[in-house]
């Protein structure tokens, strides 16, 4: 439990610190999704109950779901301005 | 020796996801991604989350670290900006000190008790006594305990996939069919997002 808020806490500090750059922020919404996914998992192992582990399976579903179209939105902002950078 | 390599993972997990936010280059974060990854695979392999831990190899490495990776080669990206990007740095750690302490203190007012743990202490003391006078030690003040993945096994023997599937296709077919929704929608935006009609050939 520890670990994965640790590495929630990390995830936003990678959201603030790098705010200029759109690819590291979308690898921090991973960690942070990633995070909260694991945290799932070990409280289901924790409370021995497996509707968490099919939780985290829908999670996985989403997740896989929000990177493609977040990578998309970054290849279409590519295209307009030319450069990934944000003002 | 369990233990020790869930805390070796621990740390390394940790430290990775450390060097994934202060990366100078796009590339080297993705495959220290990849590196938090394996590491949390890796911890829940321990644990005993078998089909998760797999699972997560298999998408997060699989399918989102590759699809990172397959963006950044595309983009072409100029180390010119992210060295701009660089001496902006310092600009922002007021606003993260301030952000992590309030959630760090927020989350740790509702998770770890300020208390000291008594009844912790009365068992210890009489395992203490029982190990003195009698020679009976108790595995009570052990972690593990709480997270024996083999009480499970005693009376029927299941799969964890057997268990997993039993849930996802019976009692819970609606979200299933639902998640496959969410997935025709990640098929489907992309290509509408980063269709170029003016260049196409139509």
């Amino acid at each position: 439990m520890n670990l994965s808020i640790t590495l929630f806490l990390i995830g936003i500090l990678g959201f603030i610190l790098n705010r200029k750059n759109i690819i590291l922020l979308i690898i921090s919404i991973e960690l942070m999704l990633l995070a909260v996914t694991f945290m799932i998992l070990i409280s289901s192992f924790a409370f021995d109950d497996a509707i968490g582990q099919v939780y985290g399976i829908y999670i996985i579903a989403v997740a896989g779901a929000e990177s493609a179209i977040g990578l998309g939105i970054v290849i279409a902002f590519y295209r307009l301005r030319g450069s990934i950078r944000i003002k | 020796m369990n233990s020790l390599l869930l805390d070796l993972l621990t740390f390394s997990s940790v430290l990775s996801a450390i060097l994934v936010i202060t990366a100078r280059s796009p590339v080297i974060a993705v495959i220290f991604l990849i590196a938090v990854f394996i590491n949390l695979a890796g911890y829940l392999i321990l644990l005993g989350i078998n089909f998760i831990g797999l699972a997560y190899i298999m998408v997060y490495i699989g399918a989102i670290a590759i699809l990172f990776l397959f963006v950044i080669m595309m983009l072409n990206i100029r180390l010119v900006e992210i060295s701009e990007i660089g001496n902006q740095y310092n600009k922002n750690i007021p606003l993260a000190i301030i952000i992590a302490s309030v959630l760090s203190y927020l989350i740790s007012l509702n998770t770890i008790s300020s208390k000291f743990d008594q009844i912790y202490l009365i068992t210890a003391l009489f395992d203490k006594v029982n190990f003195w006078l009698a020679g009976i030690t108790s595995s009570s003040n052990s972690l593990y305990i709480g997270f024996n993945s083999t009480y499970n096994n005693i009376f029927v023997n299941y799969d964890e996939v057997q268990v997993l599937g039993a849930m996802l296709y019976s009692s819970h077919g609606l979200y299933l069919v639902l998640v496959s929704f969410i997935l025709l929608l990640a098929m489907i935006g992309p290509i509408i997002i980063t269709l170029d009609k003016k260049n196409s050939p139509q």
